[in-house]
């Protein structure tokens, strides 16, 4: 055996996840988008403060809401604490949550298949193929 | 058991936890300044209703009706007027002067505080005949038994206990921050006016209170979120951690795989004889 004793969630729990991430990652980069759009209004030549008033708290909790999204998909896949804290920093950096949705998708779809596939454990039942599709 | 690394994160929080205590207060702070910011700029524009709608003389003074904008018809008690010392206004030392208001209808008196003096000398009003007077209510200020006993004609506080025994007739429980006179009695124009030839100023009056605004109450909240966001990522970590411990301690030479477990072989045979390796247990 050369991989460590690393306590992985399950397949199914690990894709929840990614899912739920996936969605935050966008409505956080979208609303990151309207919250410059909206501190433009208030302190750039419109000096009008009440799309800004509006729309920072909503954002507070949409960012909220990413920020746990990638906290729960990153102790699920086991991620490094740095890892956690760079994404959850990205969320402050207009396209980069956009950026790290894919780039965190395709890495966690890349341990996916490596948990999947191989599957030592749960071999693939006679007479059935894998991959078949 | 703690490791080093996660006391070392521990520390961390707990630094994240007071910094992000702090910011949540701050925003606080800046939640009720901004709210009171607000109930500054709109109190001149409260309506005004008259003395007698709000309050009878004796009555005691409602709870809500701090800081409303009432009116009064009346003339002013000269040789009641009193001062209160030991006040400032815009850093100065001085004295509020509280002047006794004879309210036309009750013949009550409330108290006017028509401004603020350096020193303890106040002038009088200008005019004993019909002043309507406009100002914002409040309650009396409780009585102050630290200070020195005043001298005549001085007070510690605007304490209507001591008026009442001062003041002839009755009296209302309650004062008026003045904010204007007709016809002008006091000469001190309108709030904020620096001091004309009497060297009175009208004190501005105290903001109603306004609770939060929303806005920044809602960040003060999500510091704290924020916080015990930080505080629940630690307590994960160190159970990940934990678990991973118990778990390479239950099998010290491979982990647990997902699948079903091999079937169990059962008790050794007495006899032992070469066993076949079960079929899901060979591995490339």
């Amino acid at each position: 055996m050369s991989t460590p004793p690393v306590r992985l969630a399950k397949p199914a729990q690990i894709r929840q996840a990614l899912k739920i991430y996936r969605v935050m990652a966008i409505v956080a980069g979208l609303a990151l988008f309207v919250l410059i759009v909206a501190v433009y209004f208030h302190y750039g030549p419109p000096q009008n403060a009440h799309f800004s008033e509006v729309w920072s708290p909503i954002h507070g909790l949409i960012y909220f809401v990413y920020a746990v999204s990638i906290a729960n998909l990153g102790f699920k896949s086991r991620w490094p604490l740095t890892r956690i804290v760079l994404n959850l920093l990205s969320g402050f950096v207009p396209f980069v949550p956009f950026v790290a949705e894919r780039r965190v998708t395709r890495d966690t779809e890349a341990l996916l298949s490596r948990a999947e596939v191989p599957g030592p454990a749960a071999p693939s039942a006679p007479g059935e193929t894998p991959s078949a599709g | 058991m703690l490791k080093p690394r996660w006391l070392g994160l521990l520390a961390l929080l707990v630094v994240i936890l007071v910094a992000f205590t702090f910011l949540g207060l701050w925003q606080l702070s800046v939640a009720k300044d901004e709210a009171r910011k607000q109930a500054i700029e709109e109190a001149p524009r409260q309506p005004v209703v008259a003395l007698t709608e709000v309050l009878q003389p004796h009555a005691e003074f409602p709870a809500t009706a701090s800081g409303r904008r009432v009116s009064a018809t009346g003339h002013y008690d000269p040789s009641g007027q009193v001062v209160v010392t030991g006040r400032r206004l815009d850093g100065a030392a001085g004295s509020w002067v509280v002047t006794p208001f004879v309210v036309d209808g009750t013949g009550a008196r409330i108290g006017v505080l028509r401004g603020f003096v350096r020193g303890t000398v106040a002038p009088a009003p200008t005019t004993t005949g019909l002043v309507t007077v406009v100002g914002s209510i409040a309650p009396a200020e409780s009585p102050v038994t630290t200070a020195a006993p005043p001298q005549p004609g001085q007070l510690a506080s605007v304490d209507l206990g001591k008026l009442v025994n001062v003041w002839p007739g009755e009296i209302y429980n309650a004062f008026l921050f003045g904010i204007s006179e007709t016809p002008d009695a006091t000469g001190a124009g309108p709030v904020g006016a620096s001091a004309t030839v009497g060297g009175i100023e009208r004190v501005p009056p105290p903001p109603v209170p306004s609770g939060f605004n929303l806005r920044n109450a809602a960040y003060a909240l999500q510091w704290w979120v924020f916080g015990l966001f930080a505080a629940w990522m630690w307590w994960r970590m160190v159970r990940e951690d934990h678990l991973e411990d118990e778990a390479a301690r239950r099998l010290p030479y491979a982990p647990l795989p997902d699948g079903p477990l091999p079937d169990d072989p059962g008790p050794p045979d007495p006899q032992p004889t070469p066993q076949p390796a079960p079929a899901g247990a060979t591995r490339s």
